[in-house]
């Protein structure tokens, strides 16, 4: 939850704090902000119970497995909406799928790494 | 048949289950289409162009799950010990996985879209991607299928 949580912080907080600070609309930024850290609180519970199952078959140490369990992450939620989206010739959206997704999830994996410590 | 190396074999019996996949949901798409869930669909279905769609969705669903259904099966081969399960439940359950995160993920973050921004299309969206429960889950059958029986 938490290697799913601070990705969040590093990658939403401070462009909605910048476009809060504009819009000046503080109780809708507020809502908007508990509701996108409980979701990614969830799905960092989801993926860490799986990432769990696997996580001695991932080779490397903490950053490298970090990095690869962002990998397979960015795969999982990403490779087969970027196929989709591609096929039906919707180029754009495939390539902000493809590129803006990926960087939270290296950070999740990183920080999973560090946190996790599988039992013996 | 039988394929030696295991990261061949996951790709082949990926590429070959998600052909099965994407006719399972282009036929669910067209059932959908022709009881009124798509309009734009259902419109398409009922014009002169009614063959040349369903050919050219057919190739499109072909293309797009048999390579995301290959590059699944490698990942399949080189996990295969560490899913639960024996045999087609083990695939079944990894066809589960991806569906959850490949598919529900986008689903829930669009729903959520829509709940923040009351904009109607973000639902549309949440439902949509929720359309390949059609084909995850037959995708991981087929799977454990062929991987077994090409071992």
């Amino acid at each position: 939850m938490i290697a799913g949580i601070v990705p969040f912080f590093l990658m939403h907080i401070i462009p909605m704090i910048e476009a809060g600070a504009r819009a000046k609309d503080i109780p809708f930024l507020i809502s908007q902000a508990i509701v996108h850290l409980g979701w990614n609180g969830i799905w960092g519970v989801i993926f860490g119970l799986f990432i769990s199952i696997i996580f001695d078959r991932i080779p490397g140490r903490v950053i490298t497995k970090g990095l690869l369990i962002g990998l397979i992450y960015a795969l999982f939620s990403t490779f087969q909406p970027v196929c989709s989206l591609w096929a039906y010739g919707n180029v754009t959206s495939a390539l902000i799928f493809l590129l803006g997704g990926p960087q939270d999830k290296f950070i999740f994996g990183i920080l999973f790494t560090y946190l996790y410590k599988p039992p013996k | 048949m039988k394929i030696e190396n295991a990261k061949m074999r996951g790709f082949y019996t990926g590429l070959f289950a998600g052909f099965i996949g994407a006719i399972a949901v282009h036929i669910s798409l067209m059932v959908s289409a022709m009881s009124g869930f798509h309009p734009d669909y259902a419109a398409l279905l009922a014009s002169e162009r009614a063959i040349e769609f369903i050919l050219y969705q057919l190739i499109y669903e072909l293309g797009q799950v048999g390579i995301s259904g290959a590059v699944f099966g490698i990942f399949y081969s080189m996990f295969y010990e560490a899913i639960p399960g024996k045999g087609v439940k083990k695939s079944f359950i990894f066809g589960l996985i991806i569906l959850l995160f490949s598919n529900l993920w986008w689903s829930s973050y669009n729903f959520l879209l829509g709940l923040l921004t009351g904009i109607e299309k973000f639902f549309w969206y949440s439902i949509l991607w929720t359309g390949a429960v059609y084909f995850w889950p037959v995708y991981g059958i087929f799977l454990g299928i062929f991987y077994e029986r090409w071992k």
